[in-house]
Formats: C-alpha cells, structure tokens, sequence
C-alpha cells in the first residue's frame, strides 16, 4: 500500500471521527462524555494523515523504509462507508426485543418525587422502573408521571397496547439494556416512534409469580414527540 | 462518489433491522474504541522514538521472578481501554522487552488501572470486596500467565512483534510514522474485532441469559463466554455486569476478570501485533488462568 494511500486513510478515518462527535451523530452509539477524547483522537489523526501525506509526496513516493502496515488497514474503510451508507440510528426495537428483564427484590428507600410540571413528574424510564420494582415507599403510587421513549410491539398475548421503550448505556450502544414499560389504555402508534406518555403506574397485583414482569402504567395523554438529542439514558 | 450514487439501491438493501442492529453495535465499539487506541499507538510511537533498542532488556530485571510483577504492577500507569495496551505492548517487545513482562503488561493494564478500579467502586457500592477482588485476580492472571509463559513461551510465537522495524530519520519523523503504522494496522484489527462482536450480539438473544443464571458452574462459565463475546471497554464493564444481578457475585467477578484479559477485540488485535500462532495460545492460556484466579478470589472474597 502507497504511503499515499495510507496517510489519506488516516485522515479520511481523522475527519470522520471529528464530524461524528460535533454533529449529533456520536449520541446514537456512545455517550455524551466521549466528545472531547473523540475531537482530541481525530485532531492526532488528522495531524498524523496530513503529516504522513506530505511526508510521502516529497519523497517522490520511493520509500525505502516502507513497510506497510498490512492489508488489515484496508478494513478501516468499512466504519466510514457504514457510517455513510447507512442512515445512523440508535437501537431500535429488534435489540429491544432481544432483552431479559430480571427484577430485583424491593428494599430500596428511594427519596420522594418531586413536583409535578404541567400536571405530571417528569420521569426517566430507568428512574421509573427503578422505583416501580424496589421502592419500599412506593412513591409512585397515586402519582401522574410524564415518561418519553419509543413505542415498541407488546408480547403476544399481553393486555398492554405496546411497550414504551429506551435503551441505557454505560459505556456504548454495545452494552445498551432496553428498559421497558407496558402501557395500557392507549393504542400504540407505529412501531419505533417516539412518544410521551403520562399515566399512573399500575401496580401489579401478585408481584411475586412472575419474576419477569414489566413495571405498567395506565395511559392518560399520548402525544407523539421527536427522538431526543441524546436517545440513550 | 461511488457510495454517494449506491446510496439509495443499497439504503433499501440494508433496510434490514438485524443489519442496522449489527451496524449500530458495530460502530458503537469501534467509535468507543477509537480514543484508546490513539492514546495507545501514540504512546507506543513514544516509546519507538525516545527508547533506545535494547534498553528495556537491559533496565528490565533479567529475572523473571523480578520482572514480572513489576510489570504487571505498571499496568497501574495506563488508564483506559485494552485496546491501547496492545500496540504498547508490541512496541516494547520490539525494543527488546522480554516477552513475558510485556505481556504481563498488557493484561494487567487494561484491568487495574485507577479508572477501570474507580468505576468497580461506584458499580457496586456497598461491595468494597468486589474491587479487591477484581485488582488481585487481574494482577494475578496477569503475573501467572506472564510467569507461564517463561516456561512455556517460545520467540517464535512473539517473532513478529520483535521483528517490528522503526522507521529511521529524526526522532518527530519515527514518532508520527510509527504513531501512524500502528494505527492503521491496529485499526483494521478492531474493525474486524467490532464486526464479530456486533454479529454475535445481533444473533445471540440475551434472554439465553436467565435459564444459566442459577446453575453454579455454567453460570461461571456462560459469563465468562460472554465477557470474550461482548468485547466490552473495561472502564464499563463494572456496570454492565452490576446489572447482572441474577448471577451471583462470584460469576460477575469472572466477567470482569475475564473481558479486559481475552475478548473478541483483544484476541483481533493480538493477531496483528503478533500473529496468529501467538494468539491462539495466548488467548485460550489467559482466558483458563483468568477463570481460575476470579474463583479463588471470588472463593475466598465474595
């Protein structure tokens, strides 16, 4: 592979990484954190492509001391035309599908929620799944919560009109956990789009049998809303 | 030009969800990866301009007894992902590193360093015992393994890496051209690491999980399977597995002992830094080590 080559693979792969964490694409794959380790990763590369360019033009493109890093250097080409073939996306329902849902026993002592904004709390899934399965105090119980995620097809067999779903990530869209909560009493739109819904939690009446469960909330208001800045929680 | 004109044709091809789902994980790890790696090869490119070949070899304790720990105890130095320590790792190989402090060193780095321990802590409040446990199993896979290999580790397997040739000229021109190869060669690894990982999340369903949760040993074992699976950074780690909370204590410790020793991404990389015949030992030796030092401790801590 010509020097050439390779330094402008470099700085294809430095540009790329630059454009991905100023625009709002990186939020669809990694956390919000990751920006200035990925503008200062793509500036080196940027520097080292353009170095490298100028390096290999001025040899006259004879270099005696080339040893080309492998083939292998090829396959960086694969992210970039992902990247730009397909439309970037978080994860969607296929990887919620795919979830377990385990609960964790309820002992926790979470503090008491906060005031309602236009007549409901506003919420995070995880926050509400949280406090559904392990508040002791169950805070929830009475109160109207606002919650956002995407509107992902109930099981077979369920009563709930669809599951309100969003991924958390710790660390990138690979360890992404789906948290999900069932909704009732509204018919879900299609599926993978985005909406806020306030409601009531139900409480489930045997918590016990089934280990699997999903926290539920009756439905009040429903109103279709665009997939935020940062889709993950 | 030519993906500006496929677009639309391949835009229906790839409407597919399991694709963009593969996609979406793939690029995740590569763009999550992509920081470390550079952190990594420009350190390494450091390291093959201002250290003169030959003078690990001979600042290194000849004795393994000796450099081994040492070693593996460096490993505190470098914060941040395994995907860094593996060019650094090559690099001091090829400036005369003996093998096994090296490798000592790449196992050790990614898993206790002060980020990586730090995020343990805030993942399990309330279980101090988890973190300790986690330093002294990682540091112990990374020393015995390292200590195995003088026994059974052969140059050969490590030719390639020791063969690695600096570019000549001043030492700004080694820097960046080293700093550069390196890169690129590392990178394609990690494509290739992202991609099997991204494929294998797309195809195994995580539900699998729940039916191995109770069952002692393949409990142990299905985690640790799933550590080399999901290729993930070691800094998060902590908290996926926190979120495993059917498994038990011990069989989140081997998690976590096991991802930053031998994954998907890792075993990619080693094979470009140091072939094939060195990963196909190194990875199944580290991955049974790693096992047996997470039960100890988990034995004796958890």
């Amino acid at each position: 592979m010509k020097a050439e080559v390779r330094s402008s693979i470099s700085l294809l792969i430095g540009v790329v990484t630059l454009r991905v964490a100023t625009s709002g694409l990186m939020l669809n794959y990694v956390k919000l954190g990751m920006r200035p380790w990925l503008l200062a990763s793509g500036a080196v590369l940027c520097f080292l492509g353009v170095i490298g360019f100028l390096r290999a033009t001025r040899a006259g493109g004879d270099h005696e001391h080339d040893h080309p890093p492998s083939k292998a250097a090829w396959l960086l080409i694969l992210p970039v035309l992902a990247a730009s073939l397909m439309t970037p996306q978080a994860l969607g329902t296929f990887a919620a599908d795919r979830q377990s849902n385990v609960r964790a026993e309820p002992d926790a002592d979470w503090p008491p929620l906060p005031e309602p904004t236009n007549g409901a709390v506003e919420m995070g899934l995880w926050e509400f799944t949280d406090r559904a399965f392990t508040d002791k105090n169950r805070s929830l119980e009475g109160t109207t919560v606002r919650l956002i995620g995407f509107v992902s097809p109930a099981e077979a067999g369920s009563d709930a009109s669809f599951l309100l779903t969003r991924f958390a990530i710790q660390c990138c869209a690979a360890d992404a956990r789906a948290l999900q909560v069932e909704i009732h009493g509204k018919p879900g739109p299609r599926a993978e789009s985005w909406v806020e819904v306030t409601g009531e939690w139900i409480e489930s009446e045997s918590p016990d049998e089934d280990a699997f469960a999903l926290p539920a909330l009756q439905a009040k208001t429903l109103v279709p809303t665009k997939q935020p800045k940062v889709p993950y929680e | 030009m030519t993906a500006v004109f496929l677009r639309a044709p391949l835009e229906r091809f790839f409407e597919s969800p399991a694709l963009r789902n593969w996609v979406t994980i793939f690029l995740a790890i590569v763009i999550q990866a992509l920081p470390f790696l550079v952190l990594g090869v420009v350190l390494s490119g450091a390291i093959a301009a201002l250290v003169p070949p030959e003078w690990l070899a001979r600042v290194i304790p000849k004795n393994p007894a000796l450099a081994v720990p040492m070693a593996g105890l460096a490993g505190v130095a470098l914060p941040g992902c395994e995907c860094g320590a593996v060019p650094i790792a090559g690099r001091l190989v090829s400036r005369g590193a003996p093998a096994p402090a090296a490798l000592a060193f790449l196992l050790s780095a990614p898993a206790i360093n002060p980020v990586v321990m730090v995020a343990t802590a805030v993942a399990f409040p309330g279980k101090p015992a988890m973190v300790v446990a986690r330093f002294g199993a990682s540091l112990a896979t990374a020393v015995i393994v390292g200590f195995l290999w003088t026994k059974i580790g052969r140059e050969a397997w490590v030719e390639r890496a020791r063969r690695r040739v600096s570019h000549g000229g001043s030492r700004f021109e080694m820097f960046t051209e080293t700093a550069e190869h390196d890169f690129l060669h590392a990178g394609g690894f990690l494509v290739v690491g992202g991609i099997t990982a991204a494929m294998l999340q797309t195809i195994v369903p995580r539900s699998l999980l729940d039916s191995v949760a109770g069952s002692g040993l393949l409990a142990v074992a299905t985690l640790a399977v799933l550590a080399v699976v999901l290729a993930i950074c070691s800094e998060a780690d902590a908290f996926v597995a926190a979120g495993l909370f059917q498994f038990s204590f011990t069989s989140r410790l081997v998690f976590l002992v096991v991802g930053p020793a031998v994954d998907v991404k890792l075993i990619s990389l080693q094979v470009g830094t140091f072939g094939r015949s060195f990963a196909l030992r190194f990875a199944p030796l580290t991955f049974v080590v790693a096992i047996g030092t997470s039960l100890i401790a988990g034995w004796l801590l958890l």
